[in-house]
């Protein structure tokens, strides 16, 4: 069930919401909020696959065991326990996410014929999973009791952080689940700010960029070789359906948490408006960044054993890091490619040569671009022709329709043609504007709704008719919902 | 590292302005959905609410393409033909109405539907018995219309009894959604252009792309007829038999390029000819002769003739023959 679809917010979200209110408001439970809220998330899950349910629990009952124990010993015991936990836990999403690439990858390498597991992939499985470390660790580090298992259940539970983040900290909202709050009309005023603008990034945006991303990708991987324009259309449409796709299903994560008063940390801050690559990831999927931060990076000894030990602990991080968005060496290569980036954007700050802001903006924004042709093409071949059409290697080529309007430009260009195959025409060229303007040059979801009650929408009566707009545009377009890229990472 | 912590905070409105805020919230959203919903219910875009067609504005229709299903039965519904033409696009595309209504005399519609099973059809022409005066039914039949429909009928079963549920979500997905509201937009712009529309006022679909004929094209992947599909076709004739309705069949033919089996149509056309005759109907037959199917003029593409063709088949189903004893229009050309 997403977010964006009409099951979830005209059927389970009113009816929580109602649930909710009078189990907190009403009744004045605490407890019996905590046990709506779990009941809400569980459901959530089913919804999607009974084993999907059964897997989280099975895999939090291990681990809540696992807690117990912890707690209970001394430092060096802890230390061997916490190893065997968290290899429990990486045997565990190894078998269900990498089992397969494991196995096709070595009947490359040895050419011998092994039968794949075929097992399907647990709902948020990497999500959890990552959580689950972190809390193991932490509880090691800190010598922390085991949590209560209800709010455990309910924090890994918890369905708006569920399918795709934000990745938390089990203490960071720990306070808030235990401490749930009754409905009020301040929190639901930047809570349906948020989720109208997340909605309409989601279903709006990046869903009208997915047809258009989705049909020129599908031909690449049949054999296209795309000139120019559509090469570089093709990748933009890409570039900005993933943003919006993932920072719209975000903010409305953080809308949905903060209509029962909890408040989730934000995910993106407006990345393509980076001015460096070590910008884009204090910018983007900013949870997940935390989490390699704290849990590989530093754990590798991060940059505290001179340059080259922190470029590979960058380049290993990294290609983990892309690994973990899905089991498909693209993935990896993706990663890699961004720990590469960010190797020379060190580098480079060594030097000490400034560019331009424009232009370090312009150099940030191709290599991000650049970069996600590796994350979305399947084969090499595909990824090859997108970078050949994005250099200009196979032409110039202009849809044959507009060949009387265009033709005094094509005259005075030599190796511009015109021709039928071209996908990008002026509706193509109007959406992905409208993307660019709103990507590079309006504020993001967080400034708009600051939460110290300051953002530019919650002082005015044009704040919240603005986002009444926008939900309602939103809202038109959730009949044919288009399935979130990050669904089943 | 290039990592940052994000900021964490409760976001709270101003507590005086909350109340207020939310209620301008709703208030937007509502009457934002409102506005575009009541523009799409204006414009009609799929001839679903029946709204008044004004000139240059929405009379043209052009989403019937994909949404014909509908906007043909409600259409039905409205205009009450005494006559109609049944089929997939072999009938939608190449039989036109206006030849029907100068042949018979009545007031005729075109409820052929692109890609139609024939258990579509019989849905369609059960729907077309109960709403209209129906006196003459011409029913195009082609092989690949065999296959079975599935859910396909149920869906359209649904549309034609106007079932409460599905009734509500056509008119959510086709007058309150963006994509109704974007082909509202569509729509007033196309009309404003004098653009044709894929579909005339009479149901045929009147703009065709021709696509020329490639003899070395592998055949096209059709599955033999259904049990089910056979089932279909009986119950027409029995219902039209029934009714005392002039129920008018034809065989459709297509080239030779589109790869049909002949032995599988002769043993298809075989069985539709016994079910036919126990409700004493038969079967009229064009382009039965291979130099018919081999002649790319008849065809616009390879699975559908051309109107010239089709204007030929209704001459001679009205003219030539009879009812009861049509004369066989084999190679008739």
């Amino acid at each position: 069930m997403l977010f964006s679809s009409f099951e979830f917010l005209f059927g389970l979200l009113p009816a929580l919401l109602a649930a909710y209110w009078l189990a907190r408001n009403r009744m004045d439970s605490r407890p019996a909020a905590q046990w709506v809220l779990l009941a809400a998330s569980l459901f959530f899950i089913a919804a999607a696959s009974i084993l999907d349910l059964a897997l989280l629990l099975a895999s939090l009952a291990v681990n809540w065991l696992f807690l117990n124990a912890l707690a209970r010993l001394s430092a060096a015991p802890r230390r061997l326990l916490l190893g065997v936990a968290i290899a429990t836990n990486l045997g565990f999403i190894g078998v269900f996410k990498y089992g397969d690439l494991l196995i096709e990858t070595i009947a490359a390498a040895t050419g011998l014929a092994f039968a794949p597991l075929n097992l399907p992939l647990p709902l948020a499985i990497s999500f959890y999973t990552f959580q689950l470390i972190a809390l193991l660790v932490d509880s090691a580090r800190h010598n922390w009791p085991a949590p209560r298992p209800k709010i455990m259940a309910l924090f890994f539970s918890f369905f708006p952080h569920l399918l795709a983040g934000p990745l938390l900290w089990f203490q960071e909202v720990r306070g808030a689940l235990e401490n749930l709050r009754p409905l009020q009309a301040r929190t639901f005023v930047p809570a349906m700010m948020m989720l109208s603008i997340g909605l309409f990034k989601k279903a709006v945006i990046a869903d009208s960029l997915a047809v258009f991303a989705n049909d020129y990708f599908d031909r690449l991987e049949k054999g296209l070789t795309p000139a120019l324009i559509d090469a570089w259309g093709g990748t933009l449409a890409y570039t900005f359906q993933i943003y919006f796709d993932f920072s719209g299903y975000s903010d409305m994560a953080v809308g949905i948490a903060l209509l029962f008063g909890v408040a989730l940390p934000i995910n993106f801050f407006s990345p393509y408006k980076a001015t460096s690559i070590i910008d884009f990831w204090r910018r983007w999927h900013m949870t997940l960044s935390r989490f390699l931060r704290e849990y590989l990076y530093f754990p590798l000894g991060g940059n505290r054993r001179g340059a080259a030990r922190r470029w590979i602990n960058l380049m290993l991080t990294m290609t983990i890091g892309g690994l973990w968005h899905g089991a498909s060496w693209n993935f990896a290569l993706w990663g890699a490619a961004h720990g590469l980036l960010l190797a020379i954007n060190h580098a480079w700050r060594g030097i000490g040569v400034r560019l331009p802001r424009s232009l370090a903006w312009a150099a940030t924004l191709i290599a991000i671009v650049f970069c996600w042709v590796l994350f979305r093409t399947q084969t090499v071949g595909a990824a090859s022709a997108n970078f050949a059409g994005l250099i200009g290697a196979n032409g110039i080529a202009l849809p044959a329709s507009y060949e009387s309007l265009l033709a005094p430009i094509a005259q005075a260009l030599p190796g511009i043609r015109f021709t039928h195959e071209g996908l990008v025409r002026l509706p193509e060229i109007a959406l992905l504007s409208a993307c660019a303007f709103v990507a590079f040059a309006m504020p993001n979801s967080e400034e708009l709704v600051r939460r110290d009650g300051e953002g530019p929408l919650l002082r005015a009566w044009f704040g919240p008719a603005f986002c009444g707009g926008l939900g309602a545009l939103g809202l038109m377009s959730i009949f044919e919902p288009v399935a979130f890229i990050y669904f089943r990472f | 590292m290039a990592f940052t912590a994000p900021n964490v905070g409760l976001a709270l409105a101003p507590a005086a302005k909350a109340r207020r805020f939310i209620a301008i919230w709703v208030l937007a959203l509502s009457a934002t959905w409102l506005a575009l919903a009541g523009f799409t219910a204006f414009v009609d875009p799929y001839a679903f609410l029946g709204a008044p067609r004004i000139a240059g504005l929405n009379e043209r229709k052009f989403e019937m393409a994909e949404f014909g299903r509908i906007a043909k039965l409600r259409e039905v519904a409205r205009r009450r033909p005494e006559a109609i033409i049944l089929g997939n696009s072999q009938a939608e595309g190449g039989l036109r109405s206006e030849t029907l209504a100068r042949l018979s005399g009545q007031r005729s519609y075109n409820l052929g539907f692109l890609g139609a099973r024939i258990e579509e059809t019989e849905v369609a022409f059960q729907h077309a018995v109960r709403v209209a005066p129906l006196r003459t039914v011409v029913l195009a039949l082609d092989y690949p219309a065999f296959e079975e429909a599935g859910a396909r009928a149920n869906l359209l079963r649904a549309r034609a009894e106007r079932r409460i549920v599905r009734e509500l979500r056509d008119f959510v997905e086709l007058t309150l959604s963006m994509k109704g509201f974007i082909a509202a937009l569509r729509g007033v712009a196309l009309n404003m252009l004098r653009r044709a529309p894929t579909h005339d006022i009479n149901g045929n679909w009147s703009v065709r792309e021709p696509t020329p004929i490639d003899d070395a094209a592998a055949p096209a992947k059709v599955l033999p007829p259904a049990e089910s599909a056979y089932n279909a076709f009986a119950e027409i004739c029995r219902t039209a038999a029934a009714r005392g309705i002039d129920l008018r069949l034809v065989a459709m033919p297509v080239h030779r390029a589109f790869g049909l089996d002949p032995a599988a149509r002769m043993i298809w056309l075989t069985r539709l000819r016994a079910i036919a005759a126990e409700y004493r109907f038969a079967i009229a037959e064009e382009g039965g002769d291979a130099a018919f199917n081999a002649d790319k003029r008849n065809f616009l593409d390879r699975g559908h003739i051309t109107v010239a063709v089709g204007d030929a088949i209704l001459e001679r189903l009205f003219v030539a023959a009879s009812r009861r004893n049509p004369t066989s229009i084999q190679g008739d050309r």
